[in-house]
């Protein structure tokens, strides 16, 4: 078992009147699954994940990553984040970033190893301006610097908090393509987040649909294709509460 | 991670000034200057465009701009990693947060030993040009205490934006704090000055004088020694100057440590 959750709750002000209240009964994800946590906009979505990452302190309950508590450090080595927002040095080239970033990992690289790493992703990527800034990138190319950071070291799971954010379909297409040639070599694990559902239609494996802090639902593929027949109409199913405009 | 701080504060253009305002002092004093041996042969005398220039009131101004420098340049570093965008990339590596604090004060010393010894270079420089030998006593001095006075600023500045998130404001309200510690090494004037003469005053005053680190404290070891050589060094008041750092690094480090991201 790659990621288990159970009883996690999480309670913090938004606002001086609002009170958010995260409650994950029970969350399972198995090893080698391709896991997205679905929901509406401020559903508690990356709260979640940065409860399993130890940015955030539950209030109370039990997560386990590969087995061990995720406070372990041993545990979370082997995990890589992709924030929603985050924040590189501004700075530093892709490359500077890249090699700075991957030296703080315990399993970190030499530097030609890290070399070899970044060229490969740059070509699986398409980038050509891994010399470039990152303060003079654009969303898209910011956004796959970022995906690179991630993939940079040979880690079993990944958790991904809205990583198509600002791409383009050939840059997405070349990172799925990607995803699933190390799903396959390494038997990885990925744990995405997003809102954009046709970028996980054909991909996921497992689908759980959080609302106000909760699991409302999860369902595998098979399961969505045979009750909804697309991911589009199984979030739709249990999200769009209005009534159709007649004209 | 401490060669990730490192990495930044190197990046960091602010920060370039330091040795920027030392090339600059050694190129104008060597085209527009000079310098000579102090007659006592303790130490050496440089003028610039005809004019003497005393040798202790040169070294003061240098080591006050490397440290509004310093000041101004060193937390940005600090402020960016302890943003939520930037400490859950770090976090995650993983690096628990009390590795963050501490290597990011080892990188801190070690950009400013660094830093420190190339000013040192510069100067040893500057008089060997001139034939004249650059005070041993002088270059210890700097080497030692130099790094010691910016970290005893940086600890007041990195528990202010640990509580409070501005960059601004960390600076400014450490900047002043740790300023203000010049006052407690002079209570009794000051006391006199105002009219303050109620024990409980005085008692609050040592008491602070303690929790605020004391910038001003290793200022006067290295005024002392620079004038009057390594005997002049006071012990009491060097492990007062450590003493009054203790307090602000253990609560930031207990702070950052309760901090969610």
């Amino acid at each position: 078992m790659i990621l288990q959750a159970n009883n996690v709750s999480k309670t913090f002000k938004k606002s001086k009147a609002d009170t958010f209240h995260l409650n994950i009964d029970h969350l399972e994800i198995q090893d080698g699954s391709f896991a997205a946590i679905l929901g509406p906009n401020g559903s508690g979505k990356s709260t979640f994940l940065k409860i399993i990452l130890d940015l955030l302190y539950a209030d109370s309950g039990h997560i386990s990553l590969m087995d061990k508590n995720h406070k372990d450090k041993v545990s979370r080595a082997n995990v890589s984040y992709l924030p929603e927002n985050y924040s590189f040095p501004e700075d530093f080239t892709i490359r500077e970033m890249l090699h700075a970033f991957a030296d703080l990992k315990r399993s970190a690289l030499n530097v030609g190893k890290i070399d070899h790493k970044i060229n490969k992703l740059a070509n699986a990527f398409n980038v050509s301006y891994l010399n470039k800034k990152m303060k003079n990138l654009s969303k898209g190319m910011r956004q796959t610097a970022a995906l690179m950071h991630t993939f940079l070291a040979d880690d079993q799971f990944y958790i991904l908090d809205e990583p198509f954010n600002g791409l383009d379909a050939v840059q997405k297409k070349a990172i799925m393509d990607y995803i699933f040639t190390i799903q396959k070599e390494r038997n990885i694990s990925i744990l995405i987040t997003t809102h954009i559902l046709s970028d996980i239609d054909k991909t996921c494996d497992t689908l759980f649909l959080i609302n106000d802090g909760r699991i409302i639902n999860s369902a595998t593929k098979n399961e969505i294709q045979d009750q909804f027949g697309s991911v589009e109409d199984y979030y739709l199913n249990y999200f769009d509460t209005k009534d159709p405009v007649i004209s | 991670m401490i060669r990730f701080t490192i990495r930044t504060l190197l990046k960091n253009k602010t920060l370039w000034a330091w040795p920027g305002i030392f090339i600059l002092f050694v190129v104008a004093v060597t085209i527009w200057g000079g310098v000579s041996a102090d007659p006592s042969g303790y130490s050496y005398a440089i003028n610039l465009g005809g004019l003497p220039l005393p040798t202790g009131i040169v070294i003061n101004q240098l080591v006050s701009i490397t440290i509004l420098i310093a000041i101004i340049g060193i937390p940005t570093h600090f402020s960016e990693n302890i943003k939520p965008e930037r400490a859950s990339l770090l976090l995650s590596k993983p690096i628990s947060r009390s590795e963050l604090f501490v290597s990011d004060f080892a990188g801190v010393y070690t950009f400013c030993f660094a830093y420190t010894v190339i000013s040192v270079l510069l100067l040893t420089l500057l008089t060997a040009v001139h034939g004249v030998l650059f005070p041993f006593h002088h270059a210890v001095v700097m080497i030692v205490f130099l790094p010691l006075i910016l970290i005893s600023y940086y600890i007041t500045i990195v528990l202010f934006l640990i509580l409070t998130n501005s960059y601004l404001g960390g600076v400014i309200l450490g900047y002043f704090l740790a300023g203000f510690s010049s006052l407690f090494l002079n209570v009794d004037p000051f006391l006199q000055m105002f009219g303050l003469t109620d024990t409980w005053f005085e008692t609050l005053l040592n008491i602070l004088a303690y929790l605020i680190p004391s910038a001003e404290g290793f200022q006067q070891i290295m005024g002392h020694i620079f004038s009057s050589g390594f005997s002049s060094l006071d012990g009491s008041l060097l492990a007062f100057a450590f003493a009054s750092c203790v307090p602000f690094s253990l609560l930031g480090f207990y702070l950052l440590r309760k901090k969610q991201f």
